[in-house]
C-alpha cells in the first residue's frame, strides 16, 4: 500500500476518454458530463474553466470516484496510472483517493472537520493509506505543515480549523492533499475565497510543490487569470461539454470559440479602465436537465448562426483548429471568422493582461 | 372517623367518566350492588370480659404465606395517637392494641365491644363519670416489656398533645373541657390514675356512658415514655399488636409487618396472627389496584384492595364467578348528606318539600352506581348500633315525588342557594340536585365554594348557603357520634359547625343531652334509631343523600377476610394466606 | 471557563430566587385554607386550627415566612415556638403540612425513583434514536428510512398514559414476562431496579425516543451532504470511518445538547409516567401536594424541577464547549 500504482512509461499519466456522467433526479436526468476527453502527464497542469454548472467539478469528482454509484450512470474511461477507475469496485477507488491522487477544496473552512484538530486530520490522511505509529505520522504531518509553509508548525498541529486565517487553512488542506505524495492532484477552485494577495501565494505554493513532487495537476477555476498563472494545459467546458481544448498559450492567445472569448472579456485587466473592460457574458448557465438544441451556447452567442444555421441545430464537434496542433474547439463558426473576430475584438480586453502574465 | 378524603375525590372523579352503562338500581337493590341491612341490632357489650381468649380460630385459617395491602399512598399517620383515617386505623388493627376493642362478625351480626388490653370493658362508678380499667396478665410490648397502666395513661395524655393533633378530640374535649392542661413529654393528664401497674382510672368531669367506645380509639394505644420520640413515632413506632414492623418504614411507598413474638394470643380476645407477613404497597392507584388483584398473579393473589373496583371493571367483576367470590361489598360507614340550613329555610314544609322533590336515583347513577352508592333514607349509618330503616319521605321509583313536593308548597316558588365545593365532580352532582328541586317550582341557585375553603365558609353559623352537601361518618358505634355531632344545638358556636342545618330545637337538644347520658348502651342504641326517624319526620334539616358502598376485591389466596364495619376496609386481622 | 461558570451558576441562583419568590406569592395567592385541609372531611375546632396555624408558621408576616423558609434551606432552622417547637437541620424544606414528615426526607425518597426513570429512559431514546435516525439516514429512502418516518410519526402521537398501560397489560398481566413496575434500589439490588422499571424506560423511550429518530436522521442527512465528509471520503477513509467518526461525531453535537435540557426538563415533570406506572417519585409527590395545598412539598419540588432544568442548562452550555471546539464560554 505504500507504493503508488506505477504509471506505463510512456503516455499520459491522466487518461479521460469520453466521460459521460449522469444523475438521476427528481426533476429528470441531469447530463452532468457529456463526453469529455483530455489528457494530463505527470508535472504538468491542466486548467479546466467554466461557470459552475459547466461539468468541471463533476469530471474531477468522477475521476477521485465520489460520485454515488446509486445515482450516477458513467460511461467512458478515466485511466488513472493506467487503471481504469471506472472500473474499479469501490473498496480499490478507495484505497486510490488520498494516495495516488488527492484533492483539494474551494472553502477550506468547510472541507475541514471542525471539531477535529489539523494535525489530527492530517494523520488520519496518512495513517489511512501507511501502516505506521502515530509518533511517525505526527512527525511526518508536522514536517508537512512546515513545508506548505506554515509557521511554527509544531503549534499549529494541536489547533482547530477555525483558529487558522483562510490563506492557512488552505495551505493545511494542501498540506494533507499532499501527505501521501500523490501524483494527481486535483484543486477545485483552491483560491476562490481567499483575498488576492493569497491567491497568488497559494498557487506558487502549489507551482513549487509540483515541481518538486512531479505530480499531475488538474486545476479547476472559472477565473482565466489563475489558468493563465499556472496552467500547461486549458479544457474549457460549458453545458457538460468540452468546448475548447488546447495548450495554455493556444487557448489564452488565440481563443477560437466564443465563449471563451467571454470568458477572456469578464477578466478585471489591470492596466485599463476596468469599469470599461469588463464585459460580462450575457444570460444564464444553461439547464443541464434542458440543454438547448444545437451548440448548448447558442442562446447567449453574439455570433451564433441561427434561422437555418447549424448552431441552433447541430451540436458542434470538437475539432482541430487549422494551423493549430492540439488546439481543439467545438464551434460552428467558420475558422477564419473566428481568428479575425478574435484578433479584431477579443484580444485587447482580457488577453492583453493575460498575454502579459503568460510572457 | 374520617373517610379518607384522597381516596374519595379519586374515586369520584374516576365515577363521573363511567356511569352510562350502570344497570337502573331498584329500591330491593337487587343484582350487583350491595345492600344495607334494614336494622343493624345492638351492640354487644362484654361488661363482664366472658370474651374467651385466644380468639377462637376463624374456620379454615392456617398459619403462614404473605398477604399484602395495596393502597393509593400512605396513610397520613401510624403514630398511634394521630390515627383518625379509616386506613391507618385498619393497618392499627395489626400493630396496636387499646383499652377496650371490638370483635366484627364476617356474619353481619352485631359488633362486640370487650376488654382488649383490659378484662373487659370498664367497670363505671360515680354514674358514670370514673371509669375503671383492670389490665389482662402478660401483656407485652414488642420489645418484651410489660404493658403498664402508665404506658396506657401516657398514650391518652399524649393523644392531648402536639402528637395527637390529627387524632380524636374526645379524650381532649371529655377530660380537659376548659383547656387547662399543656402536654409535654412525659406528662399525664389529669383524670387519668394509676393506683398500680395494672389499674388505670379515667375519672371524666362530667357524665360519659360512652367511656368504653372512646377506651377502643387508638389513643389508648399504650406508649412507654422512654419511646416517645415525637414526630419520628410516625414511623418508628413500637408494637403490642401481633404483628411489628420489620426493617425501615418510608412514610411513602411500603411498609413490612412480621409475627411479633412477643404478642401472646392468649391475652388478646380480638386478634389472630396467621400469615407470616404483611407487605403494605402504598403506590397503586385505583386503577392498578384493579388490575393487579383481577389478575391475580404471584404475591398479588395475598392482596386486598383499599380503594373500590375501577367503576369500569364493576361490572366485569359483578358478572364473573370467580371474581364476584372474591369481592368484598356491602355499605360503609359513611353517609352523604345535603344538609337544609334550617335558620334561612324556616318552613318546615318547604324543607319536606325538599326531601320530596330530591332525586336520590339521579344522584346515585352520577356517583357511579348502586356498587358504589347506596340510597340512604335515614340519617345514621346503617352499620351504625341501632339504625332503622325507614323512609320519611318516600316515593314510588326513588326518583322523588314531585307532586307532593308541588302540594306541600302550595304554589310557592322559594329560591333557594345550593352550595358544593367547586370541582369537577360536585359540579355534575349540583346540577342533578338543582334539576330536581326545579321539576317541583325551586329557583336554585348554584354557589360552587373554593374546595378548601368549602367546610369552614358552611361551618360558619353566617353562611349564606340554603342546602349545602356535608358528609358524616361516625367516630364510635353510638349514636350519639352522629346524631348530636349534627343536630343538637346545644353544640352551635360561631365557626366550626359541624351542625350545619344549624338545627337548634330545645325538645330535641333535651333528647339527645338524655341519649348522651344514657347508661345503657345497648338502649342508648335503640334510642338513636328512634330519634333519627323522629328527627326527619319532624324537622327535616336534611335529605339524607346515600351511604358509601364498598366494593373491593382480594386475591385467590387470601381466606377469612370480609367487609370491616367499622373501617369500611377488608378486615385484615381474620385474613388467613390460603397457601 | 471559570468566569462562565461563575456567571452562569450566579444566573441561576438569580433564577431560582425568582422562583421561589413566585411560588411562594402564587401559592398565598390561592383562597384557600391549608389549615382546614388538614382537617380533612370534617371540621376542626378552632383551638386546634389556632395550634396548627401557628405550629406551621403561617401566622406571621409573608415575608417573614420566605426568609424564614429559605435560612432553613441554608442554615436549618426551628419550627413553631415553645413546647411544640421542631428543630429542622439544613438543608431544611419544612415538613409536610399533611403528615409532618421532613420534606427533604420525601424529596430524598422520590428523587432516586424520578432519575432512575428518566436517566434510564434517556438511555434507551437515545440509543433508539441514535442508532434508528442514523441507519435511515445512511440508508435514505430504503425501508428502514420509511420505517423510521412512520415510527417518529407514530411516536410523536402516543402519549405515555396509553403505550404504558397497554404495555403493563400485555407484558405484566398477559404474558407474565416482566414483573409490575415497582422501584428497587439499584444499591440493594440491580437486578431487580432494571426489570422493575423496564416498562416505564422503554414507554417513555420510545414515545421520546420519536423525537430523537427524526432528529438524528435530519442531522445525519445534513451532516453528510457537509463539504468535509466529502473530505474525508477524498482522503480514502472507508465508509465506516466516513459515516461514524466524521459525520456522526458532528451529526451528535445538537443532539447531545437537546438531551442534555431534555433530561433536565423529564426530570421536573417526570409525573406522568410517574402515575402512570404507580411509581412514587418526586412528580407524583408534587401532584398530591398541589391538591392538598401542601406548601413545603409544593415549594420543593417546584425548586427542584427548576434546579434540574437551570442546571441541565449549564451542564449542556459547558457540555457544547467541550464537544465544539468552536464553542467558547466567555
Amino acid at each position: 500500500m505504500t507504493t503508488s500504482p506505477s504509471s506505463p512509461a510512456s503516455g499520459p499519466y491522466l487518461d479521460v476518454k469520453d466521460l459521460r456522467v449522469r444523475f438521476s433526479t427528481e426533476d429528470g436526468v441531469v447530463r452532468a458530463v457529456d463526453g469529455v476527453s483530455f489528457q494530463l502527464e505527470r508535472g504538468k497542469t491542466l486548467g479546466i474553466v467554466g461557470e459552475s454548472g459547466s461539468g468541471k467539478s463533476v469530471t474531477s469528482m468522477s475521476i477521485m470516484g465520489l460520485h454515488n454509484p446509486k445515482r450516477t450512470a458513467m460511461s467512458g474511461e478515466i485511466r488513472v496510472g493506467g487503471t481504469d477507475v471506472l472500473k474499479l469496485s469501490e473498496d480499490k477507488i478507495r484505497r486510490l483517493r488520498g494516495q495516488a491522487m488527492a484533492m483539494i477544496f474551494q472553502d477550506p473552512l468547510s472541507s475541514l472537520h471542525p471539531y477535529y484538530t489539523i494535525g489530527r486530520q492530517i494523520v488520519e490522511a496518512y495513517r489511512v493509506h501507511h501502516d505506521v505509529s502515530k509518533a511517525k505520522a505526527q512527525k511526518r504531518a508536522i514536517e508537512m505543515l512546515d513545508r506548505v509553509g506554515i509557521p511554527q508548525p509544531q503549534k499549529r498541529f494541536e489547533q482547530y480549523p477555525h483558529e487558522f486565517s483562510g490563506g492557512m487553512r488552505q495551505r493545511a488542506m494542501i498540506a494533507m492533499s499532499l501527505i501521501n505524495d500523490p501524483d494527481l492532484l486535483i484543486a477545485d477552485e483552491p483560491t476562490t475565497a481567499l483575498d488576492v494577495t493569497v491567491q497568488a501565494q497559494i498557487l506558487d505554493l502549489l507551482e513549487s510543490l509540483q515541481k518538486e513532487f512531479n505530480s499531475a495537476i488538474i486545476l479547476i477555476t472559472h477565473d482565466l487569470g489563475v489558468v493563465a498563472q499556472v496552467a500547461d494545459d486549458v479544457l474549457v467546458m460549458y453545458g457538460g461539454r468540452a468546448v475548447e481544448y488546447g495548450n495554455a498559450e493556444q487557448v489564452l492567445r488565440a481563443a477560437q470559440m466564443p465563449y471563451t472569448w467571454g470568458l477572456l472579456s469578464s477578466i478585471p485587466s489591470v492596466h485599463g479602465d476596468s469599469d470599461a473592460d469588463l464585459v460580462p457574458i450575457k444570460g444564464n448557465p444553461p439547464s443541464l436537465i434542458n440543454l438547448p438544441p444545437g451548440c448548448s451556447f447558442h442562446p447567449r452567442c453574439r455570433y451564433a448562426m441561427l434561422n437555418g444555421g447549424p448552431c441552433d441545430q447541430e451540436v458542434p464537434e470538437l475539432l482541430p483548429v487549422q494551423g493549430e496542433v492540439g488546439h481543439l474547439v467545438a464551434c460552428h463558426l467558420p475558422d477564419q471568422f473566428r481568428k479575425d473576430t478574435y484578433v479584431n475584438e477579443i484580444a485587447q480586453t482580457g488577453v492583453a493582461v493575460v498575454s502579459e502574465e503568460l510572457a | 372517623m374520617r373517610y379518607r378524603v384522597r381516596v374519595l375525590l379519586v374515586s369520584a372523579l374516576a365515577m363521573s367518566l363511567a356511569i352510562a352503562g350502570c344497570a337502573k338500581n331498584t329500591a330491593g337493590n337487587k343484582g350487583g350492588g350491595a345492600s344495607g341491612p334494614s336494622t343493624q341490632s345492638a351492640i354487644i357489650i362484654d361488661k363482664e370480659g366472658k370474651s374467651p381468649t385466644p380468639a377462637p380460630d376463624v374456620p379454615g385459617a392456617k398459619p403462614g404465606g404473605t398477604l399484602s395491602w395495596l393502597e393509593d399512598g400512605a396513610p397520613e399517620h401510624l403514630d398511634p395517637q394521630q390515627m383518625y383515617v379509616t386506613d391507618s386505623q385498619s393497618i392499627g388493627s395489626l400493630l396496636y392494641r387499646t383499652l377496650t376493642g371490638y370483635i366484627e362478625d364476617p356474619g353481619g351480626g352485631p359488633l362486640k365491644l370487650v376488654g382488649d388490653l383490659a378484662t373487659n370493658t370498664g367497670e363505671s362508678s360515680d354514674s358514670g363519670k370514673t371509669w375503671t380499667y383492670h389490665l389482662r396478665d402478660g401483656i407485652k410490648f414488642e420489645d418484651g416489656t410489660p404493658i403498664t397502666s402508665k404506658d396506657i395513661a401516657y398514650g391518652i395524655s399524649r393523644s392531648m398533645g402536639k402528637n395527637g393533633e390529627n387524632g380524636p378530640p374526645y379524650y381532649k374535649q371529655d377530660l380537659d373541657p376548659d383547656s387547662k392542661f399543656t402536654w409535654a413529654k412525659g406528662s399525664i393528664a389529669p383524670g387519668l390514675e394509676t393506683p398500680d401497674d395494672k389499674t388505670l382510672v379515667i375519672k371524666f368531669p362530667d357524665v360519659h356512658p360512652e367511656a368504653p367506645y372512646l377506651a377502643a380509639l387508638n389513643s389508648t394505644t399504650p406508649i412507654p415514655v422512654a419511646t416517645d420520640n415525637g414526630q419520628a413515632h410516625e414511623a418508628d413506632f413500637v408494637a403490642s399488636g401481633p404483628y411489628k414492623r420489620q426493617g425501615t418504614y418510608d412514610q411513602q411507598t411500603k411498609l413490612t409487618l412480621v409475627k411479633n413474638t412477643n404478642w401472646d394470643p392468649k391475652t388478646d380476645p380480638i386478634r389472630h396472627q396467621y400469615a407470616d407477613q404483611w407487605n403494605f404497597d402504598f403506590t397503586p392507584d385505583r386503577d392498578a389496584q384493579t388490575q393487579r388483584v383481577m389478575a391475580d398473579q404471584g404475591a398479588d393473589q395475598g392482596a386486598v384492595m383499599t380503594a373500590n373496583v375501577a367503576q369500569g371493571s364493576i361490572p366485569q367483576v359483578q358478572n364473573d364467578a370467580a371474581l364476584a367470590k372474591r369481592t368484598i361489598k356491602g355499605v360503609g360507614t359513611f353517609v352523604d348528606y345535603l344538609a337544609i340550613n334550617t335558620t334561612r329555610v324556616t318552613d318546615l314544609k318547604v324543607r319536606q318539600a325538599i326531601n320530596y322533590a330530591f332525586d336520590r336515583q339521579a344522584y346515585i347513577q352520577a356517583v357511579g352506581g348502586s356498587a358504589v352508592a347506596l340510597p340512604a333514607t335515614a340519617l345514621l349509618s346503617p352499620t351504625m348500633a341501632g339504625y332503622k330503616k325507614y323512609d320519611a319521605y318516600p316515593s314510588a321509583d326513588g326518583h322523588g315525588d314531585v307532586a307532593k313536593a308541588k302540594e306541600l308548597l302550595g304554589g310557592q316558588t322559594p329560591k333557594l342557594t345550593l352550595c358544593e365545593p367547586n370541582t369537577s365532580t360536585y359540579q355534575k352532582y349540583a346540577v342533578v340536585v338543582k334539576n330536581a328541586l326545579e321539576r317541583a317550582g325551586f329557583q336554585v341557585t348554584l354557589n360552587m365554594l373554593d374546595k378548601t375553603a368549602y367546610y369552614t365558609t358552611i361551618g360558619d353559623k353566617t353562611t349564606t348557603c340554603d342546602i349545602m352537601r356535608y358528609g358524616w361518618g361516625a367516630d364510635f358505634p353510638h349514636p350519639l357520634s352522629t346524631l348530636s355531632v349534627l343536630w343538637n344545638g346545644r353544640y352551635i358556636k360561631a365557626k366550626g359547625n359541624n351542625n350545619v342545618s344549624y338545627l337548634n330545637v330545645p325538645e330535641l337538644n333535651k333528647k339527645l343531652d338524655a341519649l348522651e347520658k344514657e347508661p345503657d348502651l345497648n338502649k342508648a342504641a335503640q334510642m338513636g334509631g328512634e330519634l333519627d326517624q323522629e328527627i326527619m319526620t319532624k324537622y327535616a334539616p336534611d335529605v339524607p343523600n346515600y351511604d358509601i358502598g364498598v366494593f373491593l376485591l382480594h386475591g385467590s389466596k387470601v381466606g377469612g377476610t370480609f367487609l370491616s364495619p367499622l373501617y369500611a376496609n377488608a378486615n385484615l386481622i381474620d385474613a388467613y394466606y390460603t397457601g | 471557563m471559570l468566569r462562565f461558570f461563575i456567571r452562569r451558576a450566579l444566573l441561576a441562583v438569580l433564577t431560582l430566587f425568582a422562583i421561589s419568590v413566585s411560588t411562594f406569592l402564587l401559592f398565598f395567592a390561592v383562597p384557600a385554607n391549608p389549615v382546614a385541609t388538614m382537617c380533612g372531611n370534617r371540621i376542626c375546632p378552632e383551638s386546634t386550627q389556632k395550634q396548627i396555624t401557628h405550629d406551621l408558621g403561617l401566622d406571621q408576616p409573608l415575608i417573614t415566612q420566605y426568609t424564614e423558609y429559605m435560612k432553613g434551606v441554608f442554615v436549618g432552622r426551628t419550627i413553631g415556638s415553645g413546647p411544640t417547637a421542631k428543630e429542622c437541620p439544613a438543608p431544611c424544606l419544612g415538613y409536610s403540612f399533611r403528615t409532618g414528615q421532613p420534606v427533604w426526607d420525601i424529596i430524598k425518597n422520590g428523587l432516586p425513583v424520578s432519575m432512575s426513570i428518566v436517566i434510564g429512559a434517556a438511555v434507551v431514546w437515545l440509543t433508539i434514536g441514535l442508532v434508528l435516525g442514523t441507519a435511515a439516514a445512511l440508508r435514505r429512502g430504503g425501508a428502514l428510512d420509511k420505517f423510521s418516518v412512520g415510527f417518529s410519526l407514530g411516536g410523536a402521537s402516543m402519549q405515555i398514559f396509553v403505550l404504558g398501560p397497554i404495555l403493563v397489560a400485555v407484558f405484566v398481566y398477559g404474558l407474565g414476562w416482566l414483573p409490575r413496575p415497582t422501584y428497587t434500589s439499584p444499591l440493594v439490588n440491580p437486578l431487580a431496579w432494571a426489570t422493575g422499571l423496564i416498562l416505564p424506560w422503554v414507554t417513555l423511550g420510545a414515545i421520546n425516543s420519536a423525537l430523537y429518530t427524526r432528529l438524528s436522521r435530519a442531522q445525519m442527512l445534513e451532516t453528510l451532504s457537509e463539504d468535509y465528509v466529502r473530505t474525508a471520503r477524498a482522503k480514502g477513509l472507508t465508509r465506516r470511518e466516513v459515516n461514524y467518526r466524521h459525520a456522526l461525531r458532528a451529526a451528535i453535537t445538537p443532539i447531545v445538547t437537546i438531551a442534555g435540557l431534555d433530561i433536565g426538563i423529564n426530570l421536573g415533570g417526570v409525573v406522568i409516567t410517574e402515575t402512570t406506572f404507580n411509581l412514587q417519585g418526586v412528580g407524583r409527590y408534587a401532584v398530591q401536594a398541589i391538591n392538598d395545598l401542601n406548601l413545603p412539598i409544593v415549594m420543593a419540588t417546584v425548586l427542584l424541577a427548576a434546579t434540574f432544568i437551570v442546571v441541565a442548562n449549564v451542564v449542556v452550555d459547558m457540555l457544547y464547549a467541550t464537544i465544539d471546539p468552536r464553542v467558547k464560554l466567555s
